[in-house]
């Protein structure tokens, strides 16, 4: 059986955080948008009343696609095209499995009004979080987000305006079943039927809900995640409640199973031992090296070593069969790493 | 850091088959040029050409050097600096440069390099080339 994820109203910010952030336990919260103007938007048919104007940039489904795209060479994949939200949702009658969707896109100043920031979106002290992000997410029925966790070491509540996503969960611990290059998995839930996706969400201890118009459910940073949509849907999320630390290792370290698991180990900024690591880990980083790989082989080094020393959670990895994950040649995998420390710009140093 | 040097040509190999890599790196696209930047430190800013397998199989280092640009040049000293490296599936050439492992910094020995893309060597390709 998966697990159910809590669902709560009028939680505050130290329940938030010592009950669901720190300990890694989602939760759904069922008030957020109470006394908004988003709670008038509860259908595909309101929301085309309210904002059919607004603009919206579209794509294809990020993460399986950034996979294909690399293990396949570019493909006639649509990129980026800019719709209103009316215009959208006409393109989405006529072409009903339509992979386009706004994924993680600014919120359009028009939609800004509709869900204030809500107060729990803080840092852990309670002050204003100056680093919080705000997403739109709108797509239709049948599209999903494949299994990945977010680099960006923020928490995130996601709220849902109309139509119901299914959200699911995977620690971070349970990486070596989901066999992840950067921070996608190539565990392909999307392509599972149903019966061998539950067998697998089972033996993974993954945690699953349901999120229906005027739910919010809270992910912690650094879990997996897998969304599915059920309806026609539209979500706003808030990312926040990062330590400066962490904004650190978003922004200088690699992605990968090993950073976050490092990330995950110092969550709490209060933490001597998790502290300790990170520091051990930052201050590796600023020494220079000849050229980004042999940084990350050094960092990839002792990141190993520091979470032999803490000693992993024992967890039973389930064998799945192969057929289960994306088909990506060893060659493949040391391409799309190259092409993340490429990309990001990552262990750049000014060396004579 | 420069590398270049007029008529020298540097090559790097694959000792691996290259099955499923996509194309754009075998035929010198964006893939192949950050594999370089990242593992190498060196930035393609002229002449290049790569030579691979049709199906990413295992042939002699000499055979995929041969039809490269200007190979007469370089063959005999090149295979002669491979000469412990095996069969290969790809070869990567930058033309006018001389890289130079310890001049980048980094260490002469295989450990740290990948199979997938191993330096072996500056040659010079062009009689009278300093």
């Amino acid at each position: 059986m998966t697990r159910p994820i809590v669902r709560k109203c009028g939680i505050g910010r130290d329940e938030l955080w010592q009950e669901h952030l720190l300990s890694q336990t989602p939760v759904v919260l069922r008030d957020i948008g109470d006394g908004h103007p988003v709670r008038a938007l509860g259908d595909l048919e309101q929301a085309l009343r309210a904002i059919a104007d607004a603009p919206l940039t579209v794509r294809g489904e990020y993460t399986s696609g950034l996979l294909r795209r690399l293990a396949q060479g570019p493909t006639a994949e649509p990129g980026s095209r800019a719709f209103s939200f009316g215009a959208y949702w006409q393109h989405v009658r006529e072409e009903p499995r339509s992979p386009l969707m706004c994924i993680e896109e600014g919120v359009p100043s028009q939609l800004s009004h509709l869900l204030p920031q809500p107060p729990i979106c803080c840092l852990r002290d309670g002050s204003p979080d100056p680093a919080i992000r705000k997403n739109l997410f709108v797509g239709n029925a049948g599209n999903y987000a494949s299994l990945h966790f977010d680099g960006d070491c923020r928490h995130v509540l996601l709220y849902q305006v109309f139509g119901r996503k299914r959200v699911v969960l995977v620690p971070a611990v349970r990486w070596r079943a989901l066999r992840p290059i950067v921070n996608f998995a190539t565990l392909r839930l999307q392509a599972l039927a149903e019966p061998q996706k539950r067998q697998v969400l089972d033996s993974l201890g993954a945690w699953e809900t349901v999120i229906e118009p005027g739910d919010a459910i809270v992910m912690p940073a650094l879990m997996f995640h897998y969304v599915e949509y059920i309806d026609d849907g539209m979500s706003l999320n808030f990312r926040f409640g990062r330590h400066g630390s962490h904004a650190r290792v978003s922004e200088q370290l690699h992605v990968d199973a090993h950073t976050n698991l490092l990330a995950a180990a110092s969550l709490d900024e209060h933490d001597a031992e998790g502290g300790a690591w990170l520091r051990r880990v930052l201050e590796a980083h600023d020494e220079p090296a000849p050229t980004p790989w042999m940084k990350y082989l050094e960092m990839r080094r002792l990141m190993a070593e520091l979470l032999a020393q803490r000693g992993e959670p024992s967890v039973d990895e389930p064998e799945l069969s192969s057929d289960v994950y994306v088909r990506l040649p060893e060659v493949v995998r040391q391409c799309l790493l190259r092409m993340h420390l490429f990309n990001q710009r990552l262990y750049r140093y000014d060396v004579a | 850091m420069s590398h270049r040097r007029d008529g020298w040509v540097s090559l790097w190999a694959s000792v691996e088959m290259l099955a499923g890599i996509p194309r754009a790196f075998l035929e010198g696209g964006d893939e192949l040029m950050a594999w370089l930047d990242i593992d190498y430190g060196i930035q393609v800013d002229g002449h290049f050409c790569t030579n691979y397998t049709r199906h990413g199989e295992l042939v002699t280092f000499e055979r995929l050097i041969e039809p490269l640009p200007a190979s007469e040049g370089f063959v005999s000293a090149a295979v002669a600096a491979a000469a412990q490296l095996g069969p290969c599936s790809f070869v990567v050439a930058l033309y006018d440069q001389a890289y130079d492992l310890a001049r980048a910094g980094l260490p002469e020995d295989l450990a740290w390099q990948s199979e997938h893309l191993r330096f072996i060597g500056a040659f010079p390709y062009r009689s009278g080339a300093r």
